[in-house]
């Protein structure tokens, strides 16, 4: 079951991916040193079986970094990369970061603009980094959001580091409850400007 | 051979000639029953126990849940012309996926496979082949022909 949402919020939530999108991107472009091309972000709320049809590539192997979010919303957000690229990203890097260090700053500028944005308190977390089957680690993700949901937010905004290279992809799934927080959020900001 | 892929949270019923697949198995369950003399299977790609849910989740998704996909899916077969007493079960996944970080008492994995034999037993199905456990996930391949199961990470 997919519940469409309006125009108006699915605008909203591509802003918020937007934002959060292109600060990851111009994170990774630093420490890359090289041009990134980002596409529109997609925001949709999709009941949790539909979610790894929708990303793709279930069974392809991805190096994907994984972060907890809490504090005035939860949920989880994913960085995804073809092994292939992480590899190539870690050797570009200089000072040699490995790619939970990468991840973690990748997805440090996602939420620090985001949470600055929407005035939202977003604790500082952990990064994992996993190298296994996209669906494996999406599966185990969104059992937990499973236990006790029907739908998840997805949004998803893919990147591309050259033209030869899988796109990568930044990952949010936030269960009903966090949506309904960031929607408020936004009016608020939308409201006062 | 008609390759018939399964999603998270479906299942399907193959025949003679398919093979049914799923993909990117982590602490899911990927189920199969298979009846080797009516050359038919069914094949199921589970979330979670049912202890591990709220009850609402449950009642309402029963695709989700192995404890009431597994009845589901001997219905099928039924349905299809198998016959319950040659039916076998194949079991793969149950893996614990984020074993470096996550509580492991708590882990998904290992719960999804202690309910997937219960269930079986309950219901007096044999398990012919069983991939579960471990750390990484798996792609599911079924040869309904052969009652072969073969994983691949």
């Amino acid at each position: 079951m997919t519940r469409p949402i309006t125009p108006f919020l699915a605008d909203i939530l591509r802003e918020i991916m937007n934002i959060g999108s292109a600060h990851a991107v111009t994170a990774l472009a630093k420490l890359t040193d090289e041009r990134i091309a980002m596409d529109v972000p997609q925001a949709e709320i999709v009941s949790v079986e539909q979610i790894p049809d929708r990303i793709g590539g279930t069974g392809d192997m991805r190096s994907m970094s994984l972060r907890i979010i809490r504090g005035d919303v939860s949920g989880i957000a994913l960085l995804s990369f073809s092994t292939h690229d992480a590899q190539d990203i870690v050797e570009r890097t200089s000072g040699g970061l490995h790619m939970e260090e990468i991840g973690g700053k990748l997805l440090e500028a996602f939420f620090e603009s985001v949470a600055k944005f929407l005035s939202l308190g977003i604790a500082k977390a952990e990064v994992h980094t996993f190298q296994d089957l996209s669906g494996a680690i999406l599966g185990s993700v969104l059992s937990d959001i499973g236990r006790r949901s029907d739908t998840a937010l997805l949004a998803q905004c893919t990147f591309r580091l050259g033209p030869e290279r899988d796109p990568g992809r930044v990952i949010m799934l936030f269960d009903p409850d966090s949506t309904q927080r960031i929607l408020h959020a936004a009016n608020r900001k939308i409201s006062r400007s | 051979m008609p390759r018939l892929t399964v999603s998270m949270g479906s299942l399907r019923l193959g025949r003679a000639g398919d093979v049914l697949e799923t993909f990117g198995i982590g602490s899911c369950m990927a189920i199969v029953l298979h009846d080797p003399q009516a050359r038919l299977a069914a094949m199921a790609h589970a979330m979670l126990s049912g202890d591990q849910a709220l009850p609402l989740q449950v009642s309402s998704h029963p695709l989700r849940f192995v404890e009431r996909v597994i009845p589901l899916l001997l219905d099928e077969l039924e349905r299809a012309g198998a016959s319950r007493r040659h039916i076998v079960a194949h079991i793969a996944g149950g893996a614990q996926m984020f074993a470096s970080y996550a509580d492991p008492s708590n882990a998904i994995g290992p719960r999804n496979v202690r309910a997937t034999h219960a269930s079986l037993e309950e219901l007096g199905i044999p398990i012919a082949s069983e991939h579960t456990g471990g750390r990484g996930g798996r792609n599911l391949h079924f040869t309904v022909e052969s009652g072969v199961a073969e994983c691949s990470a």
